[in-house]
């Protein structure tokens, strides 16, 4: 990668991350209401008197599961930040959580997210370049899709070409060989009617979200393929979505 | 669905609450019916708005984020409808930042409920809707 290349994906790493900052604090809020109601109900209950004892058992319980599942909830948002290559997310749930977080900012836009699942759904993959290359790949997508259309994200297996390598590590020149790959896609399908009457100034989210919207620099498709490289991954795009080639690790 | 708790308060009118996190629609029904009002849940953006045609609540608690229709495209809809204006809107959210605010209310809502939310929070929401009024009255 080139000088050029890697300050290209510095950018690009610094964009991704000031942009999922939001999502990922709104995953988190929620996972935090459900302990938090969960506490203040019992906590109400207690304070009329009514509360037996196998009651208050039970609603402590029930505290402790939610904010289990809180626990839960910061490991799957949150684990890519870090630098620990050796956590590993499963890639469908990478990207259902990824299209359930920026719901609202594909609504600003006026495009929907259609997260359809596919066969490579189960493969665990390294979370944080897999956290990193996802966001940018939706972000990228929400940047490039035609308002009113959905933004339909499916993911599968596929054979990819690389570089064969030889038994102490060194490339093979002009050899390449299939290997097993991943890849996920996301195509935009522009058929759909809007789905509420359009505002004031055209846009569906009316001024303010034009205005957001406007102040974000659109993510460029070079930009990233540049950090997706780094990651020894390719990213394409076209006028009618983009895809990005992961190679599949055993 | 929930329906009303008979040993609260009565209240005739009813508040949808719709949100794609089910355990979080379920619990706020189960407070709101503690409270004494009629909830009906929902769990979707599309089953919302078909549940606002059919019957139109007094008050809709509206995640923002939901999948295919969302909390503010909900609400604009609302808003266009004849009797829109008369229809209390709350909106929850864990966007709090000033500008999602903004352009939360932009979309229409009364109100933002920033998760994770305090129930007086929540009841402080709901008392500047009628059915509130009308029930402290």
């Amino acid at each position: 990668m080139s000088s050029g290349d890697g300050a290209l994906a510095d950018a690009t790493l610094l964009a991704v991350l000031r942009r999922a900052a939001s999502p990922l604090r709104h995953d988190m809020a929620g996972a935090l209401l459900v302990p938090r109601m969960r506490l203040q109900m019992l906590r109400r209950r207690a304070g009329t008197g009514a509360l037996a004892g196998a009651e208050l058992q039970a609603g402590v319980d029930e505290a402790i599961a939610a904010l289990d599942a809180v626990r839960a909830a910061q490991r799957t948002a949150m684990a890519w930040f870090e630098q620990h290559d050796e956590h590993m997310l499963a890639l469908g749930d990478a990207l259902a959580h990824a299209a359930s977080a920026l719901g609202l900012a594909a609504g600003e836009r006026d495009v929907r997210i259609d997260w359809r699942g596919g066969s490579a759904s189960a493969l665990a993959m390294p979370a944080q370049p897999l956290g990193l290359m996802l966001y940018a790949g939706f972000f990228h997508a929400l940047d490039h899709a035609p308002s009113g259309a959905s933004i339909v994200v499916a993911c599968g297996m596929e054979e990819i070409e690389t570089a064969r390598v030889g038994a102490h590590g060194a490339g093979l020149a002009n050899a390449s060989a299939a290997a097993p790959g991943v890849c996920v896609a996301w195509r935009y399908e522009a058929e759909r009617a809007p789905a509420g009457p359009p505002a004031e100034g055209g846009a569906a989210g009316g001024d303010a979200a034009g205005a957001a919207a406007i102040a974000i620099p659109p993510l460029r498709a070079e930009a990233v393929a540049a950090l997706c490289a780094r990651h020894g991954a390719r990213f394409e795009a076209t006028a009618a979505g983009a895809s990005l080639h992961l190679e599949a690790r055993p | 669905m929930n329906a009303p708790n008979p040993a609260s308060p009565a209240t005739t009118e009813r508040i949808l609450v719709a949100d794609d996190n089910r355990e979080i629609a379920d619990l706020l029904a189960e407070l709101l019916a503690s409270l004494g009002h009629a909830v009906d849940t929902r769990y979707d953006g599309a089953q919302a708005r078909a549940a606002i045609e059919a019957a139109p609540p007094r008050c809709a608690i509206l995640d923002i984020s939901m999948p295919g229709l969302d909390g503010c495209a909900l609400a604009r809809w609302v808003r266009a409808r004849p009797d829109g204006a008369k229809i209390r809107l709350v909106a929850m959210t864990g966007h709090c930042a000033a500008d999602e605010r903004a352009r939360i209310l932009a979309a229409g809502f009364d109100e933002v409920l920033a998760k994770p939310f305090d129930l007086d929070r929540l009841e402080a929401a709901l008392c500047g809707a009628p059915l509130c009024r009308s029930a402290a009255a």
